[in-house]
């Protein structure tokens, strides 16, 4: 497809394949600017295999420019702006920042919205025209958003009467057999989460670009029902502290805010438990998190909760440290009166409490 | 492999493991002082709804944080018995294997044993706590079963609606 001017003045070309636009053809000296209007030329046949060596551009050769794929939506062929008169590009905006990755909860297929792909967590201001870290964000040395202060976040999002409520909900539910919880979605509403597999006791928390956080009990120790042939009861003792399975949870949320949907600085977990509600937040760059597998850290998990059995906090801190390895993860523990902790390990890997 | 112990080292009875306070020290032995394990050890079998079930027990000693444990490693194989049809095994994997379903606690009362499992679908709910009971005068028949956790990563493209470890009671009679 050729754009030339009405004095047949070459402009710029594209290349079509299966309906996607993926190569510029450009003059190999420069890019000529249409002066007037737009004009789609036909004239494929001054171009193809045999150049015809009259024609003007022909004779001076077109360069190709391999246009990167943007997924569903970047073949929409380009216009000639008559206002601007210059070439526009559209992008399918599709769902969650432009990136085509499973966008869930984006506006569909088919609807074309001109703005600028952005990255590193990054969200187009339609004012200013350029992508910017989201509030609460800084943008590290690679460009990529990072949040400033997490616990300015947390004493701000633990004044949220919705939140305040769920998690009120969610401590009373701490003896029951079956854990509950919420999804936090960016429109501040809450999902409720199902359980998970027959007979089990844990929830699917089924994040998604839209999710900033979620919120579930662990459970005491309960009796199964069922009994020994001594007659003793048998007893499931759960961990009351964020298990890999959580954890992976949360750093999935972090990791997804990069296509911009999500800040980074909302991102949180929080498992509310009979001898304390913590939280966790991203310190670090979310565009460095690498994946990670809940069965190979779940061993070492467990050596970590039995080793320190009535101090979960050092346990998961140490397994944090020695074999999550990803330091931008951080613990915090909210506290009754509302004072909210922030738990690490100190030099001798005692768990230090300093006030958020 | 078996750490030496300087004379000094605290021996926690297994049986002592869950009311112990406080963490277990470094240097620390949890160990099966009375042999409460050894009934344990061997493989237990049985056949159902024409699924055989097989389960190998080893007593081991572990070291790892800085403490020595007395263990049980449990390995399992089910397989259809007219088909040959392999339906989990794992009875080739090595001890650092987290399919491996490895000891967690012997109960206060002594009377049972619990195991933590992680199956090949961890991800979508595979897991939970084994609870295992050698009855019997001769001791040589086990009950097991599985309580489920049901533990959900975001790996998970489809939750798993059914366990392969029996969930109601089974009882195995030792080979």
């Amino acid at each position: 497809m050729y754009y030339h001017d009405f004095d047949g003045k070459y402009i710029v070309g594209y290349r079509v394949d299966n309906g996607e636009t993926t190569k510029r053809l450009v003059l190999k000296t420069k890019v000529q600017q249409a002066s007037f209007f737009n004009f789609l030329s036909f004239f494929r046949q001054d171009c193809d295999e045999n150049y015809n060596t009259s024609s003007n551009f022909c004779d001076q050769g077109l360069e190709e420019i391999v246009i990167s794929s943007g997924g569903s939506g970047s073949g929409v062929a380009p216009y000639y702006s008559l206002f601007t008169q210059e070439l526009v590009e559209e992008h399918n905006s599709g769902g969650g920042g432009g990136d085509s990755e499973g966008g869930g909860g984006g506006n569909g297929s088919g609807n074309t919205t001109q703005q600028q792909t952005c990255t590193g967590g990054k969200v187009y201001n339609t004012t200013t025209k350029s992508c910017q870290c989201p509030q609460g964000t800084a943008p590290n040395q690679a460009g990529n958003c990072v949040v400033i202060d997490p616990c300015a976040e947390i004493n701000q999002q633990i004044l949220d009467p919705d939140y305040i409520s769920k998690v009120n909900e969610l401590k009373t539910k701490t003896t029951k057999k079956v854990e509950n919880g919420y999804r936090h979605n960016k429109d501040g509403t809450f999902s409720a989460l199902t359980r998970t597999a027959v007979n089990g006791h844990s929830l699917i928390i089924n994040a998604d670009i839209n999710t900033i956080g979620f919120a579930h009990t662990h459970l005491d120790s309960f009796l199964t029902g069922g009994y020994d042939s001594s007659g003793n009861p048998e007893e499931k003792k759960p961990i009351r502290m964020f298990s890999p399975q959580d954890l992976i949870t949360f750093l999935s949320i972090a990791k997804n805010t990069q296509r911009g949907n999500v800040s980074v600085a909302n991102v949180y977990g929080t498992v509310v438990t009979s001898i304390g509600t913590y939280m966790l937040k991203f310190a670090d760059d979310p565009t460095t998190i690498p994946n990670i597998s809940a069965s190979h850290l779940k061993k070492d998990y467990l050596a970590y909760m039995e080793k320190y059995p009535s101090n979960k906090e050092k346990a998961f801190l140490k397994f944090l440290k020695h074999s999550v390895k990803i330091d931008g993860v951080k613990l915090y523990k909210v506290e009754s009166d509302g004072s909210v902790k922030k738990k690490e390990l100190s030099s001798n890997e005692n768990v230090d409490t300093t006030n958020c | 492999m078996f750490a030496t112990l300087s004379c000094k080292a605290q021996i926690i009875p297994i049986e002592q493991q869950l009311t112990y306070t406080g963490d277990i020290p470094d240097g620390a032995y949890v160990k099966d002082v009375n042999g409460l394990l050894n009934d344990y050890v061997g493989t237990w079998a049985t056949t159902q709804n024409g699924d055989r079930y097989e389960f190998q027990i080893v007593k081991v000693t572990k070291n790892y944080l800085n403490t020595t444990w007395d263990k049980l490693y449990m390995r399992y194989k089910i397989f259809n018995i007219s088909t040959g049809k392999v339906l989990v095994d794992v009875t080739s994997e090595t001890d650092d294997s987290p399919f491996v379903v490895r000891g967690a606690y012997l109960a206060s009362t002594g009377t049972h044993y619990v195991l933590n499992y992680i199956g090949h679908n961890n991800d979508c709910g595979q897991n939970g706590h084994v609870f295992i009971e050698v009855v019997g005068s001769s001791k040589n028949q086990m009950n097991i079963f599985l309580s489920v956790t049901g533990d959900v990563s975001p790996n998970c493209t489809s939750p798993v609606t059914t366990q392969i470890l029996p969930i109601q009671k089974m009882l195995l009679t030792k080979q």
